[in-house]
């Protein structure tokens, strides 16, 4: 591989990294937080992009306003999840997931009746052009997810640590029972949980509107990725998930660029196949005693 | 097993009299639609084995796969009958079953779930990534129907029979397995892992035997898929499928042997009958599953056992359990 | 002649030692106890034992195979079977079909065996089932789902079921917890029949002072994860260092 072809890949890399980690961030902390494990995570991915695509394809509205569309829409989505699906089978974890996959089938029906299944969607790209870093070109649209991802996590790591609800929800995550008797209510916190899980799914797709094809299926490859991603990372570390989002881009890109994207699809699937057995806690998960 | 008792054998010979007759009395497009569910019928009796242990897997359409990729490469390089194309694709099954199960081991319930999951995706995208052998993601074509001396499989009724045939001694075979005092170890250890080690019981080795088994069968009924369709195609054998599979499960529930084929013909008529509705069935089958998971977590089987308990203790009274079990 | 012998056994969790280096030995037809005070490390020993725990170091040996590394199941297949504090028994099941169930590792016929042949081994299985029902004077309730049963007739039902492994070591976890004075009885009269009637060797894990003392022949104290002293109740009940120990507790009822 040249040095042009490294810096390139290098620079997908970072970005498709960036992705993933506002991806999978959510879905750590909705299981951290009480086991609540969304199949639908990829149907969430979904609403934002047509969020994006309705907003400022269809009704005209500026871009960075149709995303930030996306965050509130989606995010409550997730608070809907949590109410209807997740409290009831709060005792089944493996229950949750299923009714989810349910879910996931039905977003898909209803935004394909709504806009149409079958001719893909494309949302008009707002920055046309490409930027030049080191000899990589790498377009505008794409670079813009870097920034985004960066800001988007810093917000959370401050909420997490700084602000009373974000502890709240940390400590949650820890120990519930705990939490519960310091007086932590955990229905709010759950719904905080899924809310956050939402709003980051729905503001990667939206980010992503533009640039993958937008269909009632793209959230199919979104939820394999995530779930590759939180599981390497330690199924409910947030942390883990942003360090194995940013690995899992590399190891995506690079191999996609070596060979081809269904082979970088098995490396992925075989690596979290691997962690699974050999060290289920993830890199950076707890073990449980 | 004792002298057989005649009630469940005189319903047994009713249905397979019944289904004898309905080649003749249906269309044969429904036809078509009766070998399919058939073929599911197979299917969905064998997931309810390792779920019995516990072990809920999202990799068993894919085993159903790799008994009709097996049976498209046994057609197509060694030109084997189906009566043998069959039998040996159940065994490579369930053997690629065993293989799984062996790192799958050490996880439990959610975790054996995503595990299961990787592990199913990973032999799908190898269907998908390698052209040759196995079509890439078109798929292989050209699988022959079969045939019994001269009577080809082409048409329906003659394979509606051979279905039959095939369905019949696989839910009779799974129905002794979960009579016999393995089935009843299988449920033992789900009740009480710890308490089942103590009385000697290979935990491990039950549940790879369970999900062994399971993947057998899973290997006839895509063995059977495959001689149908002509064709197979990684697109049958995905995640979509995989879901469709876990509704008729949970709506049937796994509590008796019953449940599970309770839930598939409740879900086939739902399926047909709602037709019209075209692309809004996803949605139905979705709302279903969400519906049954939380308000009827235990399927339509567990629900009948507890209706059924409730009128056995009206009848008999507080506080007199001599109702055998 | 020794049947089960354990050696130097440590068992450490992170970095805390709770087994610090036993050493036991338990004879063929003793009715042994072994107490000590809470967090004496008495429960992790005996998981230890019955491997439902991990060894970090140190050796069991039990009639003279190690045993200290296997599973649970082929330990109890060796002879070595334990009982539980809580669930003894499965709830959804009938007295004669737990130990039915229980009988199950002695059952000689494979998994096709079981599916197509004919089962006259199934027939032995459940008389012996029903032997051991009988001894354990369940014969009553031979039929009743297990979850109806009253405390202590679960608690039997359990060492029922050990015994449907044919042990010839059983390991009863504090059999009596929870149980009321007819309820303890009715499971402690058991213990001494075991011995002489069956020869299986008892060994019992307890906290229950009053119990050990009135049903065993030779005591073995465990204390901070070690062996404190050995001896006969009187002996036990003398020692100034035993009653040091449950005096620095809060579970002195001598």
């Amino acid at each position: 591989m040249d040095l042009a072809l490294l810096i390139q890949t290098i620079a997908n890399s970072i970005v498709a990294g960036s992705i993933y980690a506002v991806i999978a961030v959510g879905l750590a902390m909705a299981f951290g937080v009480m086991k609540m494990a969304n199949f639908a995570h990829g149907e969430f991915f979904m609403a934002g992009a047509y969020v994006v695509y309705v907003f400022y394809a269809l009704l005209g509205w500026p871009f960075p306003i149709a995303v930030l569309m996306a965050v509130p829409i989606v995010g409550a989505m997730g608070i809907i999840t949590e109410r209807l699906i997740f409290r009831p089978t709060r005792s089944n974890v493996l229950a949750g997931f299923m009714a989810t996959a349910g879910l996931a089938f039905i977003l898909q029906v209803l935004v394909g009746q709504a806009w149409g299944v079958g001719l893909m969607r494309s949302v008009p790209t707002p920055y046309m052009g490409a930027a030049d870093i080191l000899g990589a070109k790498i377009g505008w649209q794409r670079v813009l997810v870097v920034p985004v991802a960066i800001v988007m996590l810093s917000c959370l790591w401050y909420f997490l640590f700084k602000v009373k609800y974000g502890k709240a929800l940390r400590a949650c995550a820890q120990d519930p029972d705990t939490a519960r008797l310091q007086g932590i209510g955990i229905n709010k916190m759950t719904m905080l949980a899924m809310g956050i899980s939402g709003a980051s799914a729905g503001l990667a797709g939206a980010l992503m509107a533009p640039i993958h094809p937008v269909t009632p299926y793209m959230g199919h490859g979104v939820i394999l990725t995530a779930f590759i991603v939180v599981v390497m990372g330690g199924m409910e570390s947030i942390a883990g998930a942003v360090l194995a989002a940013v690995l899992l881009g590399f190891i995506h890109t690079f191999v996609t660029t070596l060979s081809d994207a269904v082979t970088a699809q098995m490396v992925g699937v075989a690596c979290m196949a691997i962690i699974l057995i050999v060290r289920p806690e993830g890199l950076l998960g707890r073990v449980k005693a | 097993m004792s002298i057989p008792n005649w009630k469940p054998l005189f319903l047994l010979a009713a249905v397979i009299a019944v289904g004898c007759a309905i080649p003749f009395m249906v269309r044969a497009y429904t036809i078509e639609i009766f070998i399919l569910f058939m073929i599911n019928l197979i299917l969905v009796c064998s997931y309810r084995i390792p779920a019995t242990t516990g072990d809920w897997s999202l990799s068993h359409v894919v085993l159903m796969g790799v008994g009709a990729y097996t049976t498209a490469l046994l057609s197509k390089w060694f030109d084997l009958t189906i009566f043998l194309t069959v039998p040996l694709s159940a065994v490579v099954a369930g053997i690629v079953g065993f293989i799984m199960v062996t790192p799958l081991i050490r996880t439990r319930g959610f975790g054996f779930f995503i595990a299961s999951f990787a592990l199913g995706e990973l032999i799908r995208l190898i269907w998908i990534k390698f052209r040759y052998p196995f079509g890439g993601p078109r798929g292989m074509i050209g699988i022959p129907n079969g045939e019994l001396g001269s009577i080809d499989f082409f048409e329906p009724m003659p394979y509606y029979y051979f279905v039959m045939a095939v369905a019949l001694i696989c839910l009779i075979i799974m129905y002794r397995i979960d009579q016999s005092r393995i089935g009843k170890t299988f449920t033992a250890l789900y009740t009480d892992e710890g308490l089942a080690e103590s009385v000697g019981i290979d935990v491990p080795r039950y549940r790879a035997l369970a999900f062994g088994l399971g993947a057998f069968f899973a290997g006839i009924a895509g063995a059977l898929l495959a001689h149908r369709l002509g064709a197979v195609d990684p697109k049958n054998f995905d995640v979509t499928t995989m879901v469709y599979l876990i509704i008729w499960i949970v709506v049937g529930g796994t509590t008796t042997f019953w449940g599970p084929i309770m839930g598939l013909i409740l879900m086939t008529f739902i399926f047909e009958w709602s037709r019209p509705l075209l692309e809004w069935r996803p949605l139905l089958f979705g709302g279903t599953l969400i519906f049954f998971l939380v308000f009827l977590p235990g399927g339509l089987d567990d629900l009948f056992f507890k209706i059924r308990n409730k009128i056995m203790a009206k009848k008999s009274g507080a506080g007199v359990s001599d109702v055998a079990s | 002649m020794s049947l089960l012998e354990i050696k130097d056994l440590v068992k450490r969790f992170g970095g805390l030692a709770a087994v610090n280096g036993v050493n036991l030995s338990i004879s063929d037809s003793e009715i042994r106890g072994v107490i000590g005070p809470n967090g004496a490390g008495k429960t992790t020993l005996f998981n230890l034992i019955s491997g439902a725990l991990s060894v970090t170091s140190g050796t069991i040996t039990f009639n003279g195979q190690v045993v200290s590394g296997k599973r649970p199941s082929h330990i109890a297949l060796a002879g070595l079977v334990r009982t539980f504090q809580r669930n003894a028994m499965f709830p959804t099941y009938s007295v004669l079909e737990n130990v039915v169930l229980a009988r199950h590792s002695q059952v000689k016929n494979n998994v096709f065996q079981t599916i197509f042949g004919r089962n006259q081994e199934e027939e032995e299985h459940r008389e012996r089932a029903k032997e051991i029902i009988h001894f354990m004077e369940l014969s009553d309730h031979q039929d009743e789902l297990a979850e109806n049963l009253s405390h202590g007739h679960q608690r039997i039902l359990g060492i029922a079921n050990a015994l449907a492994v044919e042990p010839k070591l059983i390991m009863l976890d504090e059999p009596v917890a929870g149980l009321n004075p007819t309820e303890t009885k009715m499971v402690t009269d058991h213990f001494r029949r075991l011995r002489d009637e069956w020869k299986i060797t008892v060994v019992l894990v307890e906290h229950d002072m009053r119990t050990v003392m009135e049903t065993c022949e030779y005591i073995s104290v465990i204390n901070f994860g070690k062996l404190l002293m050995e001896g006969n109740p009187e002996e036990v009940a003398n020692d100034k260092r035993v009653i040091e120990a449950y005096l620095g507790s809060d579970d002195y009822d001598l």
